[in-house]
C-alpha cells in the first residue's frame, strides 16, 4: 500500500474514533452554543433596528475580534487534545503504517478537524441569520449603520469604518477565515508536536499557554509595561501586532496600506511557516520518539 | 507495513539483538543484551514483572528505541533498516481495540491499513482464535479472555513469519489457554517463529523450545531447554 494511502487510513482510522466520542460531541455543542453567544449581539442590532444582513456578516464581526478567536480556539483544543492517539489500540495501527505514516496520519487528522471546525463556526453564523440574509457582495444595512453610527453608540465588537470603507464581505470573510484557520493550526500543530517532542501533558500545557498569551501581549498591556503615554499608542499596536500570534490573527490589527502592522499575507506565512516548522521538527522526533501506549481497550 | 525483504536465509535468525540497554531517565531497565532466535522455534522469556521482558520486546518490534544497541529481526535492523519488525505480528501487554465497535471491525481497520482486501482474512482469524466473526456486541463488553482472542487474531492478521506475544495466554480460562496453546503449537508446526513472555511455567515447558530468564534487566544466558 503506498505512503498516501497509509495516511489517509489513520486519518480516517482517527476520525472515525470521533464518531463515538462524547468529548467530541460536548465540542461541537460548545462551539455552537459560543458561535451563538458571540454572534447575537450583531443579530440583536438587526432585530433591534428591522435591518437586514450580509450573510457572512455575524462571522465576520464575530471572528474579526481576538477575544473571539480565542475562545474558539480553546474549544477547539478541546476535541485536538485526544491527538495523537497514543493509545494500545492505536500501536497496531502504527506498527502496520510505519511511524511518518502514522504521524502524517496524525497531521492530517488534526488539519481536517481544525477546518471542519472553522466551517461549522461559519455555517453555523450564517444559519443564524436565517430569514433577514443578503447574499449579495455588500456591506448590509446593519453593518453601515453600526461602522457609522455616532460616538457613544458602543456595540462592543469590531465592526469599524476601515473594515466597511477598505474592503468588502467576501474578501473580508475568505482574509478573516484564513486568519482564524491558520492561527488554530498553529495552536493544534504546537499541542501536536510538544506532545510527540514531550509529552501529552506538555503538548497541551504549551498550546494552551501561548492561547493565553493573547490575553497577556495586547496593545494596553505594552502601554502600562512600557509605560507609554496616550500618542504613543501606535507602538503599543505595533508591538502587540508583531509580537502575539494571536494579534496575527486578529483582521483589525493589520496593515491595510497606511500603517507597519502586519499585512494579512505576511501573518498567515508567519502562522502557517511556524506550523510548518513544528511539523517538520515531529517528524525529527517521531524517528526516534518511544511509544508508550498506556495499554488497555481505549475510551478516548 | 515498512519495506520488508522477502527471502530471508533459514540460517538467519529471526531475531538478533546485540548490546540492547535501555534507560529512562535514570532508570536502566534493560542493560547489554545480547542473544539470538532462531527460525521455526519457540522462544520463552521468563521473569519476574518489571524485570525488562515487555520492553524488551517493545524494543524487537521497533516501539522502543534502545539507548544503546540494536535489534535485527530477520536481518534488518529496526530503527534503521525499517520502523518496526517487518513480517511480524505483536501482541505486547494489554490489547487496546475500540470499545464500541465489534471485534471484525476493529480488525477489518488493520486489515485494510495492511492492503488485506476483503473480510475473508479477518473473519479466518478470528475464527482461528476461537471467537465468533458475527458477534455483534462491541469489544468493550468482551471477557477478558476474549479481548485477548482478539488481540491474537490481530497479531497474525497478515500471516507474519515471527509472533512476538506478551502473556498471550493472560485472562483466559483453561479452555482457552489450551486453544491458544495448540494454535501457537499449529503455528511452530508451519515454521512460524514465536517469542513468548509468559509467566505460566507451563506455557514455557510445553511450548518452548529455547527459554531465557530476565531479570533486573540482564538476560541469563543459561537456562535453554
Amino acid at each position: 500500500m503506498s505512503e498516501a494511502k497509509k495516511v489517509w487510513q489513520c486519518a480516517g482510522w482517527n476520525l472515525y474514533t470521533l464518531r463515538k466520542n462524547p468529548r467530541f460531541y460536548l465540542a461541537l455543542l460548545m462551539g455552537t452554543m459560543l458561535c451563538w453567544m458571540l454572534t447575537d449581539k450583531t443579530l440583536a442590532i438587526s432585530r433591534t433596528f428591522i435591518t437586514p444582513l450580509q450573510v457572512f456578516e455575524p462571522f465576520i464581526w464575530c471572528f474579526a475580534d481576538g477575544d473571539s478567536i480565542l475562545f474558539a480556539s480553546l474549544v477547539l483544543m478541546l476535541i485536538l487534545s485526544a491527538f495523537p492517539r497514543l493509545d494500545a489500540a492505536s500501536s497496531y495501527l502504527s506498527f502496520r503504517a510505519g511511524r511518518k505514516a502514522w504521524l502524517m496520519g496524525q497531521v492530517l487528522t488534526v488539519f481536517i478537524i481544525t477546518l471542519m471546525y472553522c466551517l461549522m463556526l461559519l455555517v453555523f453564523s450564517m444559519a443564524l441569520t436565517t430569514g433577514r440574509a443578503q447574499w449579495t457582495n455588500a456591506w448590509s444595512d446593519t453593518a453601515t449603520l453600526l461602522s457609522f453610527s455616532p460616538g457613544g453608540f458602543d456595540p462592543a465588537f469590531a465592526v469599524t469604518r476601515k473594515m466597511v470603507k477598505l474592503t468588502l464581505p467576501y474578501p473580508a470573510l475568505i482574509q478573516i477565515f484564513g486568519l482564524l484557520f491558520c492561527y488554530m493550526l498553529l495552536l493544534s500543530c504546537v499541542q501536536l508536536t510538544f506532545t510527540v517532542m514531550k509529552s501529552r501533558k506538555a503538548g497541551t500545557t504549551i498550546a494552551l499557554l501561548i492561547g493565553l498569551t493573547g490575553f497577556i501581549l495586547t496593545p494596553e498591556r505594552f502601554m502600562v509595561w512600557l509605560n507609554l503615554p496616550q500618542e504613543f499608542t501606535f507602538y503599543a499596536n505595533l508591538l502587540a501586532a508583531w509580537l502575539s500570534p494571536l494579534q496575527h490573527a486578529t483582521f483589525m490589527m493589520h496593515n491595510f496600506g497606511y500603517d507597519l502592522l502586519p499585512r494579512i499575507g505576511t501573518s498567515l506565512l508567519i502562522l502557517g511557516g511556524i506550523s510548518i516548522l513544528l511539523l517538520v521538527l515531529a517528524a525529527v522526533r517521531i524517528r526516534h520518539y518511544n511509544y508508550m501506549f498506556t495499554g488497555g481497550t481505549t475510551h478516548d | 507495513m515498512t519495506k520488508t525483504l522477502q527471502t530471508t536465509s533459514a540460517n538467519t535468525p529471526a531475531i538478533e539483538v546485540s548490546g540492547l540497554s535501555m534507560r529512562f531517565g535514570p532508570d536502566i531497565v534493560m542493560k547489554d543484551i545480547s542473544c539470538a532466535f532462531e527460525q521455526g522455534q519457540i522462544h520463552g522469556i521468563v521473569g519476574r514483572n518489571g524485570s525488562g521482558k515487555t520492553v524488551l520486546m517493545k524494543c524487537i518490534c521497533g516501539f522502543l528505541r534502545p539507548t544503546k544497541g540494536e535489534a535485527r529481526v530477520f536481518g534488518q535492523t529496526v530503527g534503521k533498516d525499517v520502523d518496526f519488525a517487518p513480517r511480524t505480528g505483536m501482541l505486547i501487554e494489554t490489547p487496546g481495540f475500540l470499545p464500541q465497535e465489534t471485534g471484525m471491525n476493529n480488525l477489518l481497520w488493520l486489515a485494510k491499513l495492511s492492503g488485506i482486501k476483503g473480510k475473508e482474512r479477518v473473519r479466518e482469524c478470528i475464527i482461528l482464535v476461537g471467537l465468533d466473526p458475527t458477534l455483534k456486541k462491541g469489544v468493550g463488553k468482551y471477557s477478558m479472555g476474549m479481548r485477548q482472542r482478539l488481540g491474537i487474531a490481530q497479531a497474525l492478521l497478515e500471516n507474519p513469519d515471527l509472533l512476538i506475544l506478551d502473556e498471550p495466554t493472560n485472562g483466559l480460562d483453561k479452555q482457552g489457554v489450551e486453544d491458544i496453546r495448540a494454535l501457537l503449537m499449529g503455528l511452530r508446526a508451519q515454521g512460524k517463529t514465536i517469542l513468548l513472555a509468559s509467566h505460566n511455567p507451563l506455557d514455557i515447558s510445553e511450548l518452548c523450545d529455547t527459554v531465557r530468564e530476565m531479570d533486573g534487566g540482564v538476560m541469563s544466558t543459561t537456562g535453554l531447554v
